[in-house]
């Protein structure tokens, strides 16, 4: 009678558990392409970084593009739409002149206000923020490739940005802010 | 009772139009038009039109010409200003004392047969807007109209069943010369196709004791409970091509057919290939965004361009590589907010003109599919629908879309994106695979998607 009783109980303890289907973080991308994406035919998913594969990419990160000086700073979080429960990475940064004066400065946007976040990490290793920068109705979007050099030890990124460039109401294209070829940035 | 005779007597006008040609035997009747459309917008003391009904017509080998009733501004008598007799649709500026266009009234047929009267670009100064009538061009639709057999089920008087032909038209065109004369010709005009819903035909009633009311719907009161083949109701209740219909008459087209292939071998590029269809069926090539892959398309104000197609490109190595491992970009491979805000913005630009809101379509060629977007929503719904967004609600509707696109079913999550996020009804998905067949995709009220069939 103990016995069933206990088996009661844990039957009704995972009923009563909503029913999670973990995704790792570094396999989100074989879902990509795939019809019904990472959901399949789950009603809720966590992608999550078991295996802390986004750690590296967390910290700040400066270094100098075309005259320009930009700061990184990376941080990790999760978020849960009641679908999809993902732990991601958001990108926020200064970029000043070579005389101090300030171009932009997110490093004080909320959450849910950054311009650059995750993504997903590729298959190359880089992790891919989707940028929709402040003008980014005039262009000022597209994918930020983020690679931690394994050669520099973890000290080391890379990073660039694929422009997409989709306008929204606008005719005329804004200049880039973002390094669109590799800029190598150090860890601070 | 009436009704029914109503309908009884309806059919057997079809009929007769239908079995008979009748040259006009030319007896001139006048009809006043009022326009209670237009009298909501143009104030009391404006134009008065009254719907010219071709039913009442038919039968008499008589001549209809059709006129204003002055009220207020508009010269008495004067003839309806037609300044495009093409097909179904008649256009009447409405211009202030300057002669400036503040509006158009906008006549055309409905799938009933009836001539609808709509003030399609509406002014502020409505006080003052008349009857253009300066450039002396007149039309007088005279002559019966009559159906040329094209009928999918012949007037056989089967219970319940729908019959269409094509419909024409007898007009006359008066058009002023320099000295002070006029010139006539006459001709046939198409007026597009006519179904009629045929109930049993047994005794003949006539027409005699119609009201004003009944003219509005020889069917009797409200809108037709359903709407032949091909055909759907939109949201006034009148029966409009499907987006079915269209989407397999456009892919009938060569020219548009052509221009899919180029898009179908284009996916593969670096930069996304795409047109702009003129309302003349003319494509206009895209350019794309200069560092990005992304096309630039201009619609604002232009009431030309009836749709567009492009491509989403297929993955793609980006070419830059570190430590020997290359980067690859994977686009969305379903319409963006922004295409979705162009194709909303077609349909505002075209609702001010004759071209029917089931014309207008977005396309997109992608390695995922073709998809075609339409709608079938009727104006107000439209003008409810926001298109203005701040600087930071595009950012982040487009951000929002691309994270959940990249992760969840394109399909399912664009469906309930526009929906939710961005406040469009009306706006229909459709699949077209490559044997032609076209999948309606359809969002069900728990969320998910279905799939309907064009065939059926």
């Amino acid at each position: 009678m103990k016995k069933i009783f206990f088996l009661l109980i844990v039957v009704f303890g995972f009923l009563n558990c909503k029913a999670q289907h973990i995704i790792p973080t570094e396999e989100v991308v074989n879902y990509l392409g795939e019809e019904n994406g990472v959901m399949g035919d789950k009603n809720y998913v966590y992608l999550k970084d078991v295996n802390n594969v986004l750690g590296k990419f967390v910290g700040d990160w400066a270094g100098n593009y075309n005259g320009k000086n930009y700061l990184f700073r990376i941080s990790k979080a999760t978020r849960d739409d009641g679908e999809i429960k993902e732990d991601y990475l958001l990108m926020r940064y200064t970029i000043t002149t070579s005389n101090g004066t300030v171009i932009e400065n997110t490093l004080s946007l909320p959450d849910n206000k950054v311009h650059t976040e995750g993504g997903y990490l590729a298959k190359s290793g880089s992790y891919v923020f989707n940028y929709f920068g402040k003008d980014s109705d005039c262009g000022q979007n597209g994918s930020i490739f983020t690679r931690v050099l394994e050669s520099s030890n973890g000290t080391k990124i890379k990073l660039y940005l694929e422009v997409e460039g989709e306008m929204w109401d606008c005719t005329t294209e804004v200049p880039q802010t973002m390094p669109t070829d590799w800029l190598e940035v150090t860890k601070q | 009772m009436k009704k029914i005779n109503l309908v009884k007597g309806t059919v057997l006008m079809f009929l007769l139009l239908f079995s008979c040609e009748k040259e006009s035997n030319q007896e001139v009747i006048t009809e006043v038009i009022t326009n209670p459309i237009a009298l909501d917008i143009l104030t009391k003391k404006d134009l008065i039109v009254k719907p010219y009904h071709w039913e009442k017509n038919e039968l008499a080998s008589k001549t209809t010409q059709v006129s204003f009733e002055k009220e207020y501004g508009t010269p008495k008598n004067s003839s309806l200003t037609v300044v495009d007799i093409a097909k179904t649709t008649t256009l009447i500026p409405l211009v202030d004392t300057n002669n400036n266009l503040k509006s158009w009234l906008v006549g055309y047929y409905n799938a009933e047969g009836e001539i609808v009267y709509r003030v399609q670009k509406i002014d502020t100064s409505k006080e003052t807007a008349h009857n253009l009538n300066s450039n002396k061009l007149t039309v007088k639709v005279v002559g019966e109209t009559r159906l040329k057999k094209r009928a999918k089920s012949i007037a056989s008087a089967n219970k319940g069943s729908w019959v269409c032909g094509d419909e024409y038209f007898y007009g006359c065109v008066e058009l002023a010369t320099n000295n002070g004369d006029s010139e006539t010709t006459c001709k046939w005009f198409y007026k597009g196709e006519k179904c009629v819903y045929q109930e049993e035909q047994t005794e003949i009633d006539w027409l005699d004791d119609s009201t004003e009311d009944d003219w509005q719907n020889p069917f009797g009161g409200g809108p037709p409970s359903s709407c032949p083949p091909g055909y759907i109701k939109d949201n006034e209740g009148n029966c409009v091509a499907s987006p079915c219909a269209r989407i397999k008459q456009q892919n009938l087209n060569t020219n548009f057919n052509a221009k899919i292939e180029i898009l179908k071998d284009s996916t593969g590029l670096r930069k996304e290939t795409g047109y702009a269809q003129n309302k003349n069926g003319t494509f206009t090539k895209l350019t794309a965004s200069t560092d990005g892959h992304s096309l630039k398309i201009n619609v604002d104000n232009n009431p030309n361009i009836i749709g567009y197609i492009h491509t989403h490109l297929n993955d793609w190595e980006t070419g830059k590589i570190v430590e020997g491992r290359p980067e690859e970009e994977r686009p969305v491979k379903i319409f963006s907010p922004t295409d979705v805000i162009v194709f909303l913005k077609i349909l505002k630009n075209i609702s001010v003109s004759d071209t029917p809101l089931t014309d207008a379509y977005g396309t997109m060629v992608s390695s995922s599919g073709t998809y075609t977007i339409r709608y079938t929503g009727n104006t107000n719904t439209l003008y409810n629908i926001k298109t203005n967004y701040t600087k930071a609600e595009k950012i982040k509707l487009a951000k929002d879309f691309k994270r959940l696109a990249q992760k969840k079913s394109k399909e399912k999550l664009f469906l309930n994106y526009i929906k939710d996020s961005m406040g469009v009804s009306g706006v229909n998905l459709y699949k077209v695979q490559n044997n032609g067949k076209i999948i309606p995709k359809i969002l069900g009220s728990n969320g998910k998607v279905y799939k309907g069939d064009c065939d059926e």
